[in-house]
């Protein structure tokens, strides 16, 4: 799957979405035909590969930190950063006007906010944005960024960037 | 708080939202509302109730005024109180793009750069923690003011130098602040 499409799926989700993460983990970290399948034995998500001797196997995360090996991208915001860049910035844009937190009632604020990941070649930056309640989605938010900033940085590196 | 643009009338007569539906959703109705248009305008235009989007998703809230038929399906106006958006309306591309052209309108000026945050800022979890972000954007939050004013308090040097504005790894404000000039 596409980084922009995953991105998107990221975005729509309204709640952690294991599948999702595991999507993730194996589109970023796993070795190139990877894929993702429900665990007949538990039912959890998992990365296999084909083995030397053409039979499946367990993708084996080596070289990952604990929170890019089983952290939740969709749940948890330490997790989520993990994939970006720490030299990566974040810009965060809201409406001008104070009133758009809550655009009738003060008791009713609703933010709206612009998010935007900026990594190499930091001329273009991946923005997702946030409408209602943040406090739920802050991780998806800035895991679909850091996606698109991924597939960004990708095109540039193609294109022979850098 | 005093923005003419954004001021919405009262609700005459609105029902509660129906307790079933919030619960079943998820959806806290005490957050706020969203109508998009009325769809049961046609048959009862005297009767306020849920309506759908253009996806033909049921909207979870209530309208708190309809005058007539409200083919505006979304506004910041005063035809529509608009406090929510929920996040199954948001996949609806039609939705969205109704949406930001009722937003563009009620806040023509956009949005105004807030905070550029490094992401290998030690205090970067922290700004944009839940509670963090409940703090200043959730209800009765401190507003974004507030939350400007806290990226400048939590910021810090990026080699710890106390260096001008230019080093810092977390910044507010406009044009100034972002990678521009650190990365080339």
């Amino acid at each position: 799957m596409d980084l922009n499409e995953l991105a998107d799926r990221v975005e729509a989700l309204a709640g952690p979405d294991a599948e999702v993460d595991a999507l993730i983990r194996c589109a970023l970290f796993a070795s190139a035909g990877a894929y993702v399948k429900q665990s007949p034995i538990n039912g959890a998500w998992c990365i296999y590969e084909i083995g030397f001797n053409g039979k499946e196997r367990s993708w084996q995360p080596h070289g990952l930190s604990h929170e890019q090996r089983l952290g939740s991208f969709t749940a948890s915001i330490d997790a989520a950063m993990t994939l970006a860049d720490p030299s990566w910035w974040l810009n965060i844009s809201s409406p001008l006007s104070e009133a758009a937190y809550g655009y009738s009632r003060e008791d009713l604020r609703v933010m709206r906010a612009g998010f935007e990941m900026i990594g190499p070649p930091y001329s273009s930056a991946a923005r997702t944005d946030i409408v209602g309640d943040p406090v739920s989605r802050i991780a998806r938010v800035l895991t679909a960024a850091a996606l698109r900033t991924k597939a960004l940085g990708a095109v540039h590196t193609l294109e022979g960037g850098l | 708080m005093a923005n003419d643009a954004v001021r919405v009338p009262t609700a005459p007569g609105s029902r509660e939202p129906s307790p079933t539906v919030s619960a079943a959703s998820g959806f806290d109705p005490s957050r706020g509302v969203l109508h998009l248009r009325n769809g049961r305008a046609d048959r009862h235009p005297q009767t306020y109730g849920d309506g759908v989007t253009w996806c033909g998703k049921k909207l979870l809230g209530k309208p708190d005024c309809s005058v007539d038929r409200v083919e505006t399906f979304l506004s910041y106006g005063s035809e529509v109180h608009v406090t929510a958006f929920d996040p199954e309306v948001a996949t609806c591309e039609r939705c969205r793009e109704a949406f930001d052209a009722a937003y563009s309108a009620a806040f023509p000026d956009g949005l105004k750069p807030l905070a550029t945050i490094r992401i290998g800022d030690p205090n970067a979890k922290e700004l944009l923690s839940p509670s963090t972000m409940t703090r200043f954007f959730g209800p009765n939050g401190e507003g974004s003011s507030a939350y400007e004013r806290f990226v400048r308090s939590m910021s810090c040097d990026s080699d710890g130098s106390g260096e001008a504005d230019e080093t810092r790894s977390s910044s507010t404000g406009g044009d100034s602040a972002g990678p521009k000039g650190i990365a080339q």
